[in-house]
């Protein structure tokens, strides 16, 4: 299999533009690296593509971003990409992490039974905030990137040959440093306010691994 | 007298839930203004929205009322610190 990824980054509101930016530095980080990164942005974001970048280029890594739910991830303006009990079998011997919305309920474990090598995602809804006076500029969201830094180490690691362990570990542990940063009372309250830990806590506890959790990109 | 004590269950567990729902709302307002939230593809919200969703106990509003109430839990039996401290240390 080729040592080359598979990115989806649908980008038509305010929640896909997000994950949309802050995936460029993954993208970046693959690039540096001299993988292969195919980028299905914005309209491209579609099953018709994915299903054939998927069989043509066969990506060792996929990642996923967009909106989901417990049987789908989904891409540009809501179309579903791959659902469980249509064409999860796509996955097979992949590598996937999904940072979209429940993926992990039942679309995670379907894929495992078609093959996957493994299904990184969100068993709960990804939550996430955002500061309205950055919505123009997402990557110099510094509220926002609490919350979706710790998903970028998750695919910087992947991307860096780490075992998959090893990637969730490092996400996780972002999470609780971003925790303990916000429970710090010395640091300015607009941007890293004690009253988000809660999200932080919930994003951290459903982000949940099936499959072979040895196994690298 | 079983039926009447069905009542004053419900009746306690009715004031628990409305409890639970003014606690939410209040810690909700602790965020600061100007921020929104994303919550999965119902979109998103800024806290005042949030605030009006528990008050309408709606699926959004139960969806926040549940991450608040398990943080709270979490911290209470020591679940969040046991994991933040194991994140530490590995």
């Amino acid at each position: 299999m080729s040592k080359s990824l598979l990115i989806t980054r649908p980008n038509y509101e305010i929640t896909t533009r997000y994950l949309y930016v802050w995936n460029k530095e993954v993208i970046k980080e693959a690039k540096n690296r001299g993988i292969g990164v195919m980028d299905l942005r914005r309209e491209k974001a579609n099953k018709k593509e994915f299903t054939g970048r998927m069989i043509k280029v066969n990506p060792a890594l996929v990642l996923l971003n967009g909106h989901g739910g417990n049987e789908c991830v989904r891409g540009h303006n809501d179309e579903i990409i791959v659902r469980a009990g249509d064409n999860e079998e796509i996955l097979k011997g992949k590598i996937i992490y999904a940072l979209s919305c429940q993926s992990a309920l039942l679309l995670g474990p379907k894929s495992m039974e078609a093959g996957s090598i493994a299904f990184i995602g969100y068993s709960r809804n990804f939550v996430f905030f955002t500061d309205d006076s950055k919505i123009s500029r997402p990557e110099n969201d510094k509220v926002a990137k609490l919350f979706l830094d710790p998903s970028n180490r998750l695919s910087i690691s992947l991307v860096k040959g780490n075992a998959i362990f090893e990637a969730v570990r490092k996400s996780k542990k972002h999470f609780s440093e971003n925790i303990r940063k916000l429970l710090n009372s010395d640091v300015s309250p607009q941007d890293y306010s004690s009253s988000l830990v809660p999200y932080l806590a919930w994003d951290m506890k459903y982000q949940v691994c099936h499959g072979n959790q040895n196994a690298c990109f | 007298m079983k039926e009447n004590k069905e009542k004053k269950k419900s009746g306690k567990e009715e004031k628990m839930d409305s409890d639970v729902k003014e606690l939410v709302k209040m810690r909700l307002s602790t965020i600061p203004k100007g921020l929104s939230v994303s919550i999965g593809s119902w979109g998103n919200f800024k806290v005042e929205d949030l605030i009006r969703h528990v008050e309408m106990e709606d699926e959004i509003g139960k969806s926040i009322v549940e991450i608040d109430m398990e943080f709270l839990r979490d911290l209470k039996n020591g679940k969040l610190y046991e994991q933040i401290a194991f994140d530490n240390q590995t």
